[in-house]
C-alpha cells in the first residue's frame, strides 16, 4: 500500500478506536482515496469540524500593528482585549501566552480572533486609546483574507457547506464593496490566494484608528459590517447557529 | 515620539529611485504622507517588505512563495511616490500590484482599492496567469501580500491555537489537559502545532520525517524535546498525560509507518490529525515523501520539493 493510504488508514483504525480526527487541510484524504482507501472522508475536514461554527459568529483572524513601531502600544492593546472581553478564557490564554511566546516581526501587532459584536467595540476603544493619547501613534485594523465571510475556497475555507454553495464568489465581492462604502481605509478584492489561482477568491480590509471621530463612525460601520458578512453569509447557507446568532444579535438579513 | 529611521522611506536620504531596499516602515509620530490614512498604507506597504517579515523582499516577495506586495520595482515606488503625493478625498487605484490611477472621491472614501490576481473564468488557472505575469501583466498577491496586511508568522500559531481551542471545547470540555494530541508534519504550516497544542494544555506528539524541522522548532522553543523512537516518546508523553503536564515531543520518522504501529499497539491519541505537507503531490511535486529517508529518492524529493509553493502558501 502506498504511504500515504497506509497513514490514512492507520488514522482511520485510531478514529474506529476513539480518537477524535480531522484533516488539517492538506487533502490528505483525496491522496489516499484515490490510491484506494474507500472511507478516507470518514474524518471531518478541520474548517466544518471546527472553523465553521465560528465563522457563524462572524469569528476570524481579527489583527492589529501600531505605526508607532512601539512594543509598549501592543501592551497596552492586549490589556484592552482583556479589559474588554473579562469572560472569555481562551481568548485571555491566547494573549498572555502571545506576550510570553510571539516574537514580533517588522511592526509591533497582534492577532486574535474576535467576532460580530465584538471586533467594533475593540475597534472604537482603540480608536479612543489613540485620542487620549495611551497610544503612541494610530493604529491599523485589518485581517486575513481568510475570514468568516470574506473568501470562496472550495478545497479549504468552503469547503462541504450546507448548501452546497462552496464555489460561490459573490459572498467576498459583496464582501469587497460593503467594506468600501463603510469607508474601510483600504480595500482588496483577490484571486487564487492559499490553494492557488482559480481556486479562491476573497477580500480584505484595513481600517486605521487614528483617534478622530470621524474613524470612529467608519471604524463602527466596518467593524460590524464586515464580520457581519460572515454571519449572513452562513444564515443564507442555513447553519442553525448562523440563524440563531442573527436573530440574537439583530443582523438584519431579508430572508432569512 | 518613537524612533525614526531615516533611509528607510525610499525617495529620502541614500535611497536612489528604484532601489530595492531592504525596506523598513519608518516608526514614531514623523509623517511623509498628507495624512495617517495615507501614512498608514505606506507603512504597511514598507512592513511587508522589511526583512523581518517578507521571506524575500529583494524580489518583493512576501509569504507563499510568489505572494508579492507590488509587481515590479518600479511599480513599488510609484505606489510610494502615489501615497506620498495622495490628498485626504482621493483614491489611488492598485491594478495587481500596479498604481494605475488616482480618482477624486470623497473624505470617507477608501484611501486605496486593490485588485490583485483576478481572471475571468474560463482563463482563471496557472497557466494562462503565469503567461500574464511573465508579460508584466500580473502579480500573484496572495492574501495578505499584495493587500499589505501580513504580519508575519503569528497567524499560523493563532489559528492553530483556535483550531485546538475549539476541539477542546467541541470533544473535552474547553481545555486539553490530560489529553494526547498526535500529528504528523512539524515544517512550515506544521510547525505551530506543538505551541499550539501546549498552550491549550495538551501532552503532544509531532512526527516528522525531517530531523531538521524538529530542530528548528526546538530553537524557537515552539517544540520542547526531539526523541528518535516512538517508545521514548510515548514514555515522557504517559507520563505527561498522568500529569496533566503540557508538554511536546518531536519524534523523527515516518506517519505511514507509526501512526499504523499506534492503532496495533493500542495507543489511541484523544486527538489525531496531520499537517504533512500531502497537498505537493496534487498542485505540483507529484510526489509523496519516500518512506525512507536514507534513500535516495529522498534525496531527490527534498532537492526538488523546495520550491513547491503550496507547502509554503498556508502563513498569512
Amino acid at each position: 500500500m502506498a504511504a500515504m493510504a497506509q497513514h490514512v488508514q492507520g488514522m482511520l483504525d485510531l478514529q474506529k478506536l476513539g480518537a477524535v480526527t480531522f484533516d488539517y487541510g492538506n487533502n490528505i484524504r483525496t491522496f489516499a482515496f484515490e490510491q484506494g482507501v474507500k472511507n478516507a472522508y470518514d474524518f471531518p475536514g478541520f474548517v466544518p469540524a471546527y472553523i465553521r461554527p465560528l465563522f457563524c459568529e462572524g469569528k476570524g483572524p481579527f489583527r492589529w500593528a501600531a505605526l508607532s513601531g512601539e512594543a509598549a502600544d501592543i501592551a497596552r492593546t492586549d490589556q484592552l482585549v482583556l479589559e474588554l472581553f473579562p469572560q472569555n478564557e481562551q481568548l485571555a490564554r491566547w494573549i498572555k501566552l502571545a506576550q510570553k511566546r510571539v516574537k514580533f516581526q517588522g511592526l509591533p501587532s497582534r492577532i486574535c480572533w474576535l467576532g460580530y459584536g465584538e471586533r467594533d467595540k475593540f475597534g472604537l476603544a482603540l480608536n479612543d486609546l489613540v485620542a487620549k493619547g495611551e497610544l503612541k501613534a494610530p493604529v491599523v485594523m485589518g485581517r486575513d483574507h481568510l475570514d468568516c465571510g470574506s473568501v470562496a475556497s472550495p478545497f479549504r475555507e468552503t469547503e462541504a457547506m450546507l448548501d452546497g454553495s462552496d464555489a460561490i464568489a459573490d459572498w467576498p465581492l459583496l464582501n469587497a464593496l460593503i467594506n468600501a462604502a463603510s469607508g474601510a481605509s483600504w480595500v482588496s478584492i483577490h484571486n487564487g490566494g492559499g490553494v492557488g489561482i482559480g481556486y479562491s477568491q476573497h477580500s480584505g480590509q484595513v481600517t486605521v484608528a487614528d483617534g478622530t471621530k470621524e474613524m470612529a463612525k467608519r471604524i463602527e460601520r466596518v467593524l460590524t459590517n464586515d464580520p457581519g458578512m460572515g454571519v449572513v453569509r452562513h444564515v443564507d447557507a442555513g447553519y442553525p447557529e448562523a440563524i440563531a446568532f442573527a436573530k440574537k444579535t439583530g443582523v438584519k438579513v431579508p430572508m432569512g | 515620539m518613537g524612533v525614526s529611521i531615516p533611509g528607510t522611506v525610499p525617495g529620502t536620504a541614500a535611497d536612489t529611485s528604484l532601489s530595492k531596499g531592504p525596506f523598513r516602515a519608518p516608526r514614531g509620530t514623523a509623517i511623509s504622507c498628507k495624512g495617517w490614512q495615507q501614512e498608514a498604507a505606506l507603512r504597511m506597504l514598507l512592513n511587508n517588505l522589511d526583512p523581518e517579515v517578507a521571506e524575500k523582499p529583494e524580489d518583493l516577495v512576501v509569504y507563499g512563495g510568489t505572494g508579492k506586495a507590488a509587481r515590479n520595482w518600479e511599480c513599488f515606488h510609484a505606489i510610494v511616490r502615489s501615497l506620498k503625493a495622495l490628498e485626504a478625498d482621493e483614491t489611488l487605484l492598485v491594478q495587481s500590484g500596479k498604481p494605475v490611477a488616482v480618482f477624486r472621491t470623497h473624505e470617507y472614501a477608501p484611501r486605496v482599492l486593490l485588485c490583485n490576481s483576478n481572471l475571468v473564468g474560463h482563463w482563471n488557472n496557472w497557466d494562462r496567469f503565469h503567461e500574464l505575469d511573465r508579460a508584466g501583466l500580473m502579480m500573484y498577491g496572495q492574501m495578505t501580500a499584495g493587500s499589505w496586511i501580513y504580519i508575519g508568522t503569528q497567524g499560523i500559531l493563532q489559528g492553530t491555537y483556535e483550531t485546538f481551542a475549539a476541539a477542546a471545547k467541541k470533544h473535552f470540555g474547553g481545555n486539553l489537559s490530560g489529553k494526547l494530541v498526535v500529528t504528523g508534519g512539524m515544517g512550515g504550516m506544521g510547525g505551530a502545532q506543538p505551541l499550539a497544542a501546549t498552550m491549550n494544555g495538551a501532552a503532544f506528539l509531532g512526527i516528522d520525517v525531517d530531523p531538521e524541522r524538529i530542530k528548528k522548532r526546538l530553537k524557537t522553543g515552539y517544540c520542547d524535546v526531539m526523541v528518535t523512537s516512538l517508545d521514548e516518546a510515548l514514555r515522557i508523553l504517559k507520563n505527561a498525560v498522568r500529569k496533566g503536564e503540557a508538554t511536546s515531543v518531536g519524534l523523527v520518522g515516518n506517519c505511514a509507518d507509526l501512526i499504523p504501529e499506534l492503532a496495533k499497539r493500542g495507543v489511541v491519541p484523544d486527538l489525531l490529525t496531520d499537517q504533512t505537507s500531502a497537498q505537493m503531490q496534487r498542485w505540483s511535486c507529484g510526489r509523496r515523501i519516500p518512506k525512507s529517508t536514507r534513500s535516495a529518492r529522498w534525496r531527490r524529493w527534498r532537492s526538488t520539493s523546495r520550491g513547491c509553493w503550496i507547502c509554503r502558501s498556508w502563513a498569512r
